[in-house]
């Protein structure tokens, strides 16, 4: 270098710059998926807090985590209609020899996504199924299941299917990593 | 400080940490994922006199060594070594620190960093990539040198 610095006077930073490690970027979906994680545990928590409870909250960032998750649930339910056992949005589903239907509802933590499904076998050993939505960028799981007795699937989601409204499920394997596997058995998409 | 602010100075030194003890991208965003509901579900733990770093360091250290020990567990042992090199933890702290500081420069800078420092690139072939005059990158490598240093400066003291 010649800028008055060189890897002498750096030392080991200097090594450690060079690692591809240091200069990885977390995948988009890392953020959104959090938010809605922490939302669902906050809102879920039907128990009023004690003093002691709230008292716990000692790490500085804890009580701007709880105004994060408050402000994400109002942004969440805002315009989208209360909690309710009817569904508010519909769609299909389909894959190669699958068919169903899809309701949308919303929920105290988030939003549920019900699927009648017909034609998806129950999950292999070693298998499950993984529900999935999209904005065409990021992926956020909405939970996995596995066909085993019924056709009748429900799933939880913490970002709103107006904004993610590419749904699918993949086949994964329970030795594989948490993102998508890439084998799409299903799809649908929410109408504008 | 916002959750969202909480995730943003510290979510890309949480997933470097994760990728040098991992070396896999689904892996290491699950570690960080885990990392920041772990830290957020025990915010009873975390001592507000000490530093909030090295607190979620810990955590995320532990995180991500929990799950590599996981997928050994999965992954038959003939297997690991083709899918996993071993967990280089003498340099995770300093991939944590570091990388917490590079996300503290701005973007201009910590451009040229990367390119010097990952890709190995000379001064005039940085100023060639981001069509830019030469003396812009010195200037820009040293005042994000001169800040790495400062920021960084307790690594090279231990």
């Amino acid at each position: 270098m010649s800028d008055g610095y060189d890897d002498k006077d750096f030392g080991r930073i200097g090594e450690v710059l060079a690692k591809e490690s240091v200069w990885a970027d977390p995948p988009g979906h890392i953020a959104p998926a959090l938010m809605a994680e922490m939302t669902g545990d906050e809102i879920t928590s039907n128990a009023p807090r004690s003093g002691r409870d709230r008292s716990r909250w000692s790490w500085p960032a804890a009580a701007a985590f709880v105004g994060a998750a408050a402000v994400l649930v109002v942004v969440i339910f805002g315009g989208f209609g209360s909690e309710s056992d009817e569904p508010d949005l519909f769609f299909a589903v389909t894959g190669e020899g699958v068919s169903g239907r899809a309701e949308v509802g919303a929920a105290e933590a988030g939003w549920w996504i019900r699927i009648d499904i017909e034609g998806l076998d129950p999950a292999p050993d070693g298998s499950y199924y993984e529900g999935w939505l999209t904005d065409g960028a990021d992926v956020v799981s909405v939970g996995t299941f596995h066909m085993h007795d019924g056709k009748n699937v429900v799933l939880w989601s913490g970002v709103p299917m107006t904004e993610y409204p590419e749904f699918s499920v993949t086949r994964e394997m329970v030795v594989e990593g948490p993102g998508p596997s890439g084998v799409v058995v299903a799809t649908g998409r929410l109408s504008d | 400080m916002a959750v969202k602010a909480v995730y943003d100075e510290l979510g890309g030194a949480v997933f470097a940490l994760a990728m040098s003890v991992l070396s896999d991208r689904d892996l290491a965003a699950d570690a960080t994922q885990q990392t920041f509901l772990k830290a957020w579900r025990a915010s009873s733990t975390y001592d507000p006199d000490r530093e909030f770093r090295p607190w979620i360091y810990a955590i995320a250290r532990h995180t991500a060594i929990d799950i590599y020990r996981t997928r050994r567990r999965v992954v038959p042992s003939e297997d690991v070594d083709s899918i996993f090199t071993p967990p280089d933890l003498e340099v995770a702290w300093e991939v944590f620190e570091v990388r917490a500081a590079l996300d503290r420069l701005p973007d201009e800078e910590r451009a040229v960093m990367q390119l010097n420092h990952l890709e190995g690139l000379t001064h005039p072939e940085i100023a060639d990539r981001l069509g830019i005059p030469v003396g812009t990158v010195k200037s820009r490598s040293h005042r994000a040198h001169r800040r790495l240093a400062e920021l960084l400066k307790h690594l090279n003291e231990t």
